[in-house]
């Protein structure tokens, strides 16, 4: 038989039971319809993290800490006899991976040693800074706030909602600030926030509180991440901070800081990861931990992770019925036929092509499934995205949860499909171990 | 033996399952059959001749002996060979008629060359062909399960004709039909035989049926037992 042909009867043959096909199919579109959504919802998150924190040219950049101690896992060893931070706090933040309490302060002499590695072009320090207070300058003195900081980091934008990325080199004392700040300080939009004057409270060693201002150049959208909202100061602003907090302490306490962005030397010819990946190797070897923003979003990728590892999961268990379904249906329909199969053998079908046969209804009642299955969310898509950006992610300009592309539905489809022909592969063994005899005199 | 023969049957026994539950429905037969003969195997139900006609006609191996067609062992020939032989050389006339319900007439006399692999067009034409012959070429677009019983056996003898078979076999090809009916397929068969020199295997318990076959063969518990040829 043409493979034509027996496609024709495989067709026509699903479609004789059209009410048992179909509650067959829903199970499988129900699981394609889960599994399309999870892979297009994990997509759009990872395209919007990409796009988002991401990152113009920082693919060469490593933000190197100091662990203070021995380091297991994520983790620091205690060790009495390493030198103890006195006065001065560390404030990396988490999302450059520099919390403070197990990282130890940079010295001038981890600054050379840093300089003198090979492969390193360029070495931006951050000073362990803390502010006090913050306060727009013409606001009375009750509307003070907390702020933290998180230090910039040179190819590192931002997503901004209104203004401008800062200046990290420049003199002015700059500073971006979180959107979550326009509301608290009474304010209507991002716009009115972008440009305004600060001041902030930062307080010396011998504990008086001095006042410095700085302006607002930016407004952040929130990037998905678990920190809290933070501000991130210019050079200018935060060597300021810094000159007060500092003030009176001896040099070898003053000359510190919280943590260095490397700049990795790239050479032509040779992938940009791997000059990174041997400065992070020699940065391990000499004390340091380096960490490229793939290796910090990491950790956010794989919470992300594993909900969508969950949901697969979902997805599976409703394919494994669904599946069984599959058998269940084509059992039945095989020994309906049992008669048909008799005739079709006994005037010559081999049993490979009856096996073709049977299988090709699986992958039939597949084919139906996925298109079902997977059209459904591609077509809801932009409507359920428009819904959701104008409600609960409001927050978050530019997520498109629900990201489809021709490779993700072409892999779920090949999936569902797969799965379809697996569950057919029963019945059709079935249907073509049949002796046209036996199966000519049933009844 | 002779040159002419074109199936051969040689000590052929056929076992059902083993142990004390076998059942033995051939006792070794030995059995020639000339091209173009018309041959009707008769016996009681349970004697065998049903087995007989499914070992002569492929559908079923021998336990033992050798069934020879046209020169050819068939017991040494690959499944798929033996798949083959049926498609092209044999014609199946069912007492059940085995119409694939919800198909049309075409498609159901159609089957064998879509089997085989004939494109649509080409085996549409044989089809057609195949059902003015038999006067049912008005027939060809209806569902074959809406048909009467006489249409049904003549849209299946449409089905064995279309390969241009050497042999047809009938298994009770009468049976389901009345009297008048019955007659109708039985002169049609006869005159496939005579005019095309189609070879017939029938297999009866009508005795007039088998009186208008050249040659009847007698089986009783899975032996020959009578071979008589009609007095020409």
């Amino acid at each position: 038989m043409k493979t034509r042909d027996l496609v024709r009867t495989a067709v026509a043959g699903t479609f004789r039971n059209r009410l048992r096909t179909s509650l067959t199919a829903l199970a499988i579109v129900i699981g394609a319809f889960t599994l399309a959504l999870t892979l297009a919802v994990n997509n759009g998150l990872n395209s919007y993290i990409d796009d988002t924190v991401a990152t113009v040219g920082s693919e060469d950049t490593l933000t190197v800490t100091k662990p203070a101690g021995e380091v297991e896992g994520d983790i620091v060893r205690y060790d009495p006899d390493a030198p103890t931070v006195g006065g001065i706090g560390s404030s990396g933040s988490v999302l450059l991976g520099a919390s403070s309490g197990q990282t130890e302060l940079l010295t001038t002499d981890d600054l050379d040693t840093l300089r003198s590695l090979d492969g390193v072009e360029r070495v931006h320090t951050v000073r362990p800074v803390r502010v006090d207070y913050l306060q727009l300058e013409d606001a009375p003195e009750a509307d003070r706030w907390k702020l933290s900081l998180s230090p910039g980091i040179p190819g590192v934008r931002f997503p901004l909602a209104a203004g401008t990325q800062p200046d990290l080199d420049s003199d002015e004392p700059q500073i971006l600030l979180p959107r979550d700040y326009v509301k608290i300080l009474g304010l209507d939009s991002a716009d009115d926030l972008a440009g305004r004057t600060l001041l902030l409270g930062v307080t010396d060693p011998t504990g008086t509180q001095e006042t410095l201002t700085a302006t607002v150049v930016g407004v952040t959208d929130p990037v998905l991440t678990f920190s809290t909202p933070a501000a991130t100061p210019s050079v200018a602003l935060a060597e300021a901070i810094y000159d007060i907090q500092a003030r009176g302490l001896p040099d070898e306490q003053k000359n510190r800081w919280a943590l260095a962005a490397v700049t990795v030397t790239t050479e032509q010819g040779t992938p940009v990861a791997d000059s990174v990946a041997a400065v992070q190797e020699r940065l391990d070897e000499t004390g340091f931990q380096g960490r490229t923003i793939d290796d910090i979003l990491g950790q956010f990728r794989a919470f992300f992770d594993a909900i969508l590892l969950m949901l697969i999961g979902f997805a599976a268990i409703t394919l494994l019925a669904g599946s069984l379904g599959i058998i269940n249906t084509l059992l039945m329909s095989v020994q309906e036929r049992t008669r048909e199969i008799g005739l079709l053998k006994a005037l010559g079908l081999t049993s490979r092509r009856v096996f073709t046969l049977f299988s090709l209804e699986a992958v039939t009642i597949g084919v139906l499934s996925a298109t079902i299955g997977i059209t459904t969310p591609v077509a809801l898509a932009p409507w359920v995205n428009q819904v959701l950006a104008e409600g609960p992610l409001a927050d978050l300009p530019g997520l498109q949860l629900i990201s489809f592309t021709p490779t993700l539905i072409a892999a779920v489809a090949a999936v569902i499909i797969g799965i379809a022909f697996t569950a057919g592969t029963l019945p059709a063994i079935r249907a073509a171990s049949k002796d046209p005899i036996d199966a000519l005199r049933h009844e | 033996m002779t040159s002419a023969d074109l199936i051969t049957v040689s000590n052929v026994t056929k076992t059902y399952g083993e142990g004390s539950s076998a059942f033995t429905a051939l006792r070794g037969v030995d059995l020639s059959i000339a091209r173009g003969e018309s041959l009707a195997i008769v016996g009681k139900s349970g004697s065998g001749k049903s087995t007989l006609m499914h070992v002569m006609a492929l559908l079923d191996t021998p336990s033992t002996g050798t069934i020879t067609l046209d020169g050819t062992d068939t017991t040494r020939l690959s499944a798929s060979r033996v798949a083959r032989t049926r498609n092209d050389t044999f014609g199946f006339v069912f007492q059940q008629f085995f119409l694939i319900a919800g198909a049309s007439v075409l498609d159901n006399v159609a089957l064998p060359l879509s089997i085989a692999g004939v494109s649509r067009k080409e085996r549409e034409r044989k089809a057609l062909a195949a059902l003015e012959r038999l006067d049912m070429a008005d027939k060809a677009r209806n569902r074959a399960t809406d048909l009467s019983g006489g249409q049904k056996q003549r849209v299946v003898i449409a089905r064995a004709l279309i390969n241009d078979p050497e042999v047809i076999f009938a298994d009770e090809p009468t049976g389901n039909l009345d009297t008048a009916t019955g007659q109708a397929v039985e002169d049609t068969l006869f005159t496939l035989n005579r005019e095309q020199g189609i070879t017939l295997v029938i297999v009866t318990h009508d005795p007039d049926l088998a009186a208008h076959c050249d040659r009847a063969v007698t089986i009783a518990d899975g032996r020959v037992v009578a071979d008589e040829r009609r007095a020409a």
